[in-house]
C-alpha cells in the first residue's frame, strides 16, 4: 500500500507539473524533444510525459487547433534527431497524429471465386473451410444448395464450418431442407446438424428433432430440444425420463429453455418407477414445493434408487411449515442411508428461523424421541448456531455420542465448542482446522490468538492443517509470530506458505524490527520464492528489495 | 531479422508437402469401442512459450488426450529446462524450436498452445488457424483491438476450434466473490435485481488488480543475455534497447506488450462479466477513466475506469487504493444487490434462483471440442469481445481521456487517435502475419 500511494502522489504531482505544461505544452514539444538524450544516459521521462501530454492534448476531439503546431514540431525534432531511440520515441509520438487507414477495397466477386474454387479443391481442411467462406461471401443467402451439400462430406470441421457460414442467413426453410437430410445421412453428420438447429433455436424442426429421440443421436437431439425450449420439447423429453436415455433426457431438462416445474409436478404423479429417480432430482432441484406430498410417498419407496433420490429432494421441496413433518420422518426412518439427506432437509426448514428459538423447538421435539435416534437431530441443532444447541452437544460428547456430537460441534458456529475441537485434535489432527477458524472470529485480543494458534501448531501434523494454521498466523503481525514462521521455513512441506506469511508479517512490523532480522527473513523467503518461477513470486522478491532499499540500515 | 513470411512459407511448405488430408481429429480418436489410441490417431499438442504460465498444467501435459510432441521458446535456457522437464515427467522427447513459424508448420502436431507475452498472440493464432491448427491461447486474446478481430476472422474462417485460457465463466470459484458464476448468472437472468445493473470489479468485491505490474521508467540498455534471441522476443513490437524488466514476466508493465494489471487481470474479471449480463456478442459504448498522466512506454495505475452499456448497465473497475469503503455490492440493481460470498438483499434469493432452470450447457472440455467441432464455452468470439473490453480501457489510458465505442463498426467514436491505437503498426514483415 505504501508503494502505491507514493506511486500516485509522485505521478499525481506529475500530472500537475503536466497541467501547467499541458497550457503551453502545445508550444513546447520541440523544446522537450531537444531534451532527450540516448536510452541510459539521462532522465527521459519527465520530457516523455510532457511529449506525449502535448499529443494527447492536440489529439483531443475539439482541439484540432493544436494538431498542426504539434505535428510540425514532432516532424522539426524528429529531422534534427540524432540518436536512433530518440528518433524512434518522437515518431511513435507523430504516429498519433495521422488519420486511421480507410480499409482498402476487397478483391472482386471474380476474384473471390476463383480463390473459393482453388481452395474447394485443397487437400487440407482449412483451405477447404476458407473456400466455403469464400462463397459465402459471394453468394449469401443463395449459397444454402453448397450448404447443404456439404453434410455429406467427410470431413467434421469442414461440414460444421459450412453450418457456421450459413448462421446469419439461416431460416425455416434451411432448417426443414436440413433435416429432409436426416434419413441420407450417417449418425456424425446429423448430430452436427441437430447441435446447429439447437444453437439456432430453430423451434419449426422440433418434431423432426424428438424423431430422433429414440435413435442414436438420442443425446444430440435432446441436447438440441432443450436449447429450443417450448411444450412439445418439454413433453418429449419428461416422457423419456425413464428410458434408454433417462440422464440424456434429465440433463436436458436441467438446463431447458423454460420453466419445467409444472411438467415436473404432474410427472410425479403419473410417470413410471423408473422415471421417478430423475423426475425427483429435477423436483428438488427446480424447487417444486407442491411435490412435498408426493417426494415424501417415494421416501418410502421400496425402490432404493427412488428412495434415495426422494430424501436427497425433499430438502430442495421442503418450506419451513414442513419441519415437523420433516422431523417426524427423520426419526422414523428405517434406512441408514437416508438420514443425512433426510437431516440436511430439516436444517433447510429451519434456515431463517433464529438460533435460539429453532434449538428451543428442536430441542423440545428431541425430548420425546428415542434415545437411539436422538443424534440424528444434531446437524440442525449445530446448523441453528446458539448457546442452547452448544450446551446440549457438549453434553452429548461427554455423555456416550461422542463421534456424532463432535461432527455437529466442528459445524456449529459458536465458540463453546473451540475445547471440544481441540481435545478431539490429539488423536486426530483435522479438527484443528474448525478450531483455528473458531479462533480467528471469536477471540479478539490478539496476544490471546497468537497463543491459541502456537498451541494449535504443536498439535499440527499433517502439512494441509500446518498451512492453514499459518494462513491464520498473518492476522496476528506480531514479533513472536515473526519468529514462529521464521522455524517453519525449514520445512519442506509449509516452507511456501510460511514464506507468503513471514514476508507479509514483517512488512507490517518492520517497525519493531531490526534492518538486520529483517533482511535475514526476507533472504530466507528470497530463497524459496526462487524456487518457484511462479511471475507473482518474482515479483515479490523485487518488491520485498525495493522495501529493503527504503530502509535504513 | 529474416522473418519474411513470403520466404518462410515457401520453405515450410516443401517440409509439409506431404500434409495429411484430413485433420486427424475426423478418425475416431475420441475413443470409439476400443480404448487403444494408435500414436497417429492419438491428437498432439505445441506450446510456444516455455517461460511461466506455459510450463503449467494448462499447457505443460501429455497424456492419453493430447500428447506433447513440440515446444519452442526464444530463451534458449528455457526450452532446454523445459525440453528436460518434458523427458523427465512424460518419459518422453519433445521436438524443440527457436522459431514459433517452424511448429505451428509442423504436420505433426494439432493444437497449438500460445503462451507467449501478449504482444505475440494474434499474429501467432492467425498463423496457426491458417496452417489448420485448433488453438490454445493464453489471455490477454490479444494486445490490440484488431489483432482479436483477425484472430476471430481467422480461426472462424479456417473452421478451428479456438479456446481462450481463462475459465471463471464455466468453473472455479470467481476471486473473492467466493462463488462460482453460474449463480450469478442464473441470479442475472431472473430478473430479481431488475435493469440496469452495475458490478463493481474491485478489492472490496474481491479483486485484486495487480498493480505491481507497472513499467519503469528511464531504462538503461543491458547487454541482451546470450541465452535470448531478443529480436525474436520483440518481434512485432518496437524495438527498444534491451532492459530485463522489459521481457520475461515483467514485460506486463510496458504497453508495447502488455498493459499492467488492467490487461493482466482484465479479461479473467470481465470476461465472465460479458456472460453474466448477456454481453457475450458485443461491447460497452463508453469508458471512463480516472487516473494520472500515463507514460507512454511504462505502463503506471489509474484510479478507476467505467464502462457502460447501451442500455445502461456498468462495469466499474476500482484501482487499488482507491476502493469504495464499507459494505460494497458486487452487482447492483434497481431491485437488489449482491455481495461477495453471494450474499444478497434479495430474501430467500438461493431458493428462487434454483427454481430457474440453469444456464445453456457449452462445451467446457477442450479436447472434446477438437472431437465434435463445437464451438469451446470460451471460445475466439467471447474471447475477442472481452479482451476488446479490456483494450478499450487501455486505449482510453493511453490517450488520457473518455472514449465512446461504436459496437457495430467496432470503432471509436470522432477519434482519430483512439482508432489509430485499434491497429498499430508492426515492426519488420510481422503485420503480413496478421492481414
Ligand atoms: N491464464 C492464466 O491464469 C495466466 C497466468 C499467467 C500468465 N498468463 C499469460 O500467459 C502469457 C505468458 O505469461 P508468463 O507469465 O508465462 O510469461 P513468461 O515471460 O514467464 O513466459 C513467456 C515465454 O514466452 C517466450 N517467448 C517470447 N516470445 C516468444 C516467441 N516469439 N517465440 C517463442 N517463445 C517466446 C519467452 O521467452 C518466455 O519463455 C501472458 O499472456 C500472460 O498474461 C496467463
Amino acid at each position: 500500500m505504501r508503494k502505491i500511494s507514493y506511486i500516485f502522489i509522485s505521478l499525481a504531482l506529475l500530472f500537475c507539473f503536466e497541467g501547467l505544461l499541458a497550457q503551453d505544452c502545445t508550444d513546447s514539444v520541440l523544446f522537450n524533444a531537444g531534451k532527450l538524450k540516448p536510452a541510459g544516459e539521462g532522465a527521459n521521462s519527465k520530457y516523455e510525459y510532457a511529449i506525449s501530454g502535448a499529443v494527447n492534448l492536440a489529439t483531443t476531439p475539439g482541439k484540432e487547433a493544436l494538431r498542426g503546431k504539434v505535428k510540425s514540431q514532432l516532424e522539426q525534432a524528429i529531422e534534427a534527431a540524432s540518436d536512433k531511440d530518440v528518433r524512434q520515441f518522437l515518431e511513435s509520438q507523430l504516429y498519433f497524429m495521422g488519420v486511421p487507414a480507410e480499409p482498402a477495397a476487397g478483391p472482386s466477386e471474380k476474384e473471390l471465386l476463383a480463390s473459393a474454387k482453388k481452395l474447394a479443391r485443397s487437400r487440407n481442411s482449412n483451405e477447404r473451410c476458407r473456400s466455403i467462406w469464400l462463397y459465402s461471401d459471394v453468394y449469401g443467402k443463395e449459397n444454402a444448395t453448397r450448404v447443404l451439400a456439404a453434410m455429406n462430406d467427410k470431413d467434421k470441421a469442414y461440414r460444421m464450418t459450412a453450418l457456421h457460414s450459413y448462421e446469419k442467413y439461416a431460416d425455416d426453410q434451411f432448417y426443414a431442407a436440413l433435416t429432409a437430410l436426416f434419413p441420407k445421412l450417417d449418425t456424425d453428420a446429423k448430430a452436427d446438424i441437430l447441435y446447429f438447429l439447437g444453437e439456432q433455436v430453430a423451434d419449426s424442426q422440433i418434431e423432426a428433432i424428438i424423431g430422433e429421440f429414440d435413435g442414436a443421436n438420442a443425446a444430440d437431439a435432446m441436447a438440441a430440444a432443450a436449447k429450443i425450449g417450448g411444450e412439445k420439447a418439454l413433453a418429449a423429453l419428461v416422457s423419456h425420463l425413464g428410458g434408454t436415455n433417462d440422464c440424456d433426457a434429465y440433463l436436458a431438462l436441467s438446463s431447458f429453455n423454460g420453466d419445467v416445474r409444472g411438467a415436473v409436478e404432474d410427472a410425479l404423479k403419473t410417470e413410471s418407477a423408473a422415471a421417478k429417480p430423475s423426475l425427483l432430482k429435477l423436483a428438488g432441484e427446480r424447487h417444486c414445493t407442491s411435490s412435498f406430498v408426493d417426494v415424501v410417498e417415494a421416501l418410502h419407496s421400496q425402490n432404493e434408487a427412488t428412495a434415495l433420490a426422494a430424501a436427497n429432494a425433499l430438502k430442495g421441496v421442503s418450506i419451513p411449515e414442513d419441519a415437523v413433518h420433516v422431523a417426524n420422518l427423520l426419526q422414523s426412518l428405517k434406512d441408514e442411508n437416508l438420514i443425512a439427506p433426510v437431516s440436511d432437509a430439516l436444517v433447510g426448514c429451519y434456515a431463517g428461523t433464529d438460533g435460539k428459538s429453532a434449538s428451543t423447538r428442536i430441542l423440545s421435539f428431541v425430548k420425546d424421541v428415542p434415545e437411539s435416534v436422538k443424534e440424528r437431530f444434531y446437524p440442525v441443532l449445530a446448523s441453528t448456531n446458539s448457546d442452547l444447541a452448544a450446551d446440549y452437544l457438549l453434553t452429548a460428547f461427554k455423555s456416550g455420542h461422542s463421534d456424532a456430537a463432535l461432527k455437529a460441534l466442528s459445524t456449529i458456529d459458536n465458540f463453546k465448542a473451540a475445547p471440544a475441537l481441540l481435545e478431539a485434535a490429539s488423536k486426530d489432527d483435522s479438527h484443528l482446522v474448525r478450531y483455528v477458524e473458531l479462533i480467528s472470529r471469536f477471540v479478539k485480543d490478539d496476544s490471546a490468538k497468537a497463543g491459541e494458534y502456537a498451541t494449535a501448531l504443536k498439535s499440527a501434523v499433517s502439512a494441509k492443517v500446518k498451512s492453514r494454521i499459518i494462513g491464520a498466523m498473518t492476522s496476528v503481525p506480531t514479533i513472536e509470530t515473526v519468529n514462529r514462521l521464521e522455524t517453519l521455513l525449514d520445512d519442506p512441506e509449509v516452507a511456501y506458505n510460511a514464506a507468503n506469511a513471514l514476508k507479509s508479517v514483517v512488512k507490517e512490523v518492520a517497525g519493531e524490527l531490526p534492518y538486520a532480522k529483517i533482511k535475514e527473513c526476507f533472504d530466507k523467503v528470497v530463497k524459496v520464492y526462487q524456487g518457484t518461477g511462479n511471475a507473482d513470486d518474482l515479483y515479490a522478491i523485487d518488491e520485498m528489495k525495493t522495501f529493503l532499499s527504503g530502509l535504513k540500515k | 531479422m529474416n522473418n519474411s513470411r513470403r520466404s518462410f512459407i515457401k520453405k515450410s511448405t516443401a517440409a509439409v508437402a506431404a500434409c495429411t488430408i484430413l485433420p486427424r481429429e475426423v478418425f475416431g480418436r475420441m475413443g470409439g469401442s476400443n480404448n487403444f489410441i494408435a500414436p497417429s490417431d492419438q491428437l498432439t499438442h505445441g506450446i510456444i512459450g516455455v517461460g511461466g504460465i506455459g510450463r503449467s498444467d494448462s499447457h505443460f501435459y501429455s497424456d492419453s488426450s493430447c500428447r506433447l510432441v513440440a515446444m519452442c521458446d526464444v530463451d534458449s535456457e528455457h526450452l532446454k529446462s523445459a525440453f528436460n522437464a518434458a523427458k523427465e515427467q512424460f518419459g518422453q522427447t519433445t521436438r524443440t524450436y527457436s522459431d514459433w513459424r517452424e511448429l505451428v508448420h509442423d504436420p505433426n502436431v494439432d493444437v497449438v498452445h500460445i503462451a507467449t507475452p501478449p504482444h505475440w498472440h494474434g499474429i501467432m493464432a492467425c498463423e496457426a488457424a491458417r496452417a489448420g491448427k485448433d488453438i490454445w491461447c493464453e489471455k490477454p486474446m490479444t494486445r490490440t483491438i484488431g489483432e482479436g478481430k483477425r484472430v476471430l476472422e481467422a480461426v472462424k474462417r479456417n473452421g478451428r476450434v479456438f479456446r481462450l485460457n481463462t475459465w471463471f465463466r464455466f468453473k472455479d470459484t470467481f476471486y473473492g466473490l467466493g462463488t462460482t458464476v453460474k449463480p450469478l448468472k442464473k441470479l442475472v437472468d431472473s430478473g430479481l435485481l431488475g435493469w440496469p445493473l452495475t458490478v463493481r470489479i474491485s478489492g472490496a468485491t474481491g479483486f485484486a488488480w495487480k498493480f505491481y505490474w507497472v513499467g519503469k521508467e528511464n531504462l538503461a540498455p543491458q547487454p541482451v543475455p546470450e541465452c535470448l534471441d531478443y529480436d525474436m522476443w520483440l518481434g512485432p513490437a518496437p524495438y527498444k534497447p534491451y532492459n530485463v524488466h522489459r521481457t520475461h514476466q515483467t514485460f506486463r508493465g510496458y504497453w508495447d506488450y502488455d498493459g499492467g494489471g488492467l490487461a493482466d487481470m482484465g479479461q479473467h474479471y470481465i470476461d465472465p462479466v460479458q456472460y453474466i449480463l448477456g454481453r457475450d456478442d458485443t461491447f460497452p459504448v463508453k469508458v471512463e477513466i480516472d487516473a494520472p498522466q500515463q507514460h507512454p512506454d511504462a505502463v503506471g495505475t489509474w484510479r478507476s475506469i467505467t464502462y457502460t452499456y447501451d442500455d445502461g448497465c456498468k462495469i466499474i473497475l476500482e484501482g487499488e487504493g482507491y476502493e469504495s469503503e464499507g459494505k460494497v455490492p458486487y452487482i447492483e440493481g434497481p431491485l437488489g444487490k449482491v455481495y461477495k460470498g453471494f450474499e444478497c438483499t434479495i430474501p430467500n434469493v438461493m431458493n428462487l434462483i434454483n427454481e430457474l432452470p440453469d444456464p445453456k450447457i457449452e462445451e467446457t472440455d477442450f479436447i472434446r471440442a477438437v472431437g465434435s467441432r463445437h464451438q469451446f464455452s470460451l471460445d475466439e468470439s467471447k474471447g475477442f469481445h472481452s479482451s476488446t473490453v479490456v483494450n478499450m480501457g487501455v486505449c482510453a489510458l493511453r490517450l488520457g481521456r473518455n472514449l465512446e465505442f461504436d459496437p457495430v463498426r467496432q470503432m471509436f467514436v470522432n477519434d482519430d487517435a483512439a482508432n489509430l491505437l485499434i491497429d498499430q503498426p508492426m515492426r519488420g514483415d510481422w503485420a503480413n502475419y496478421i492481414k
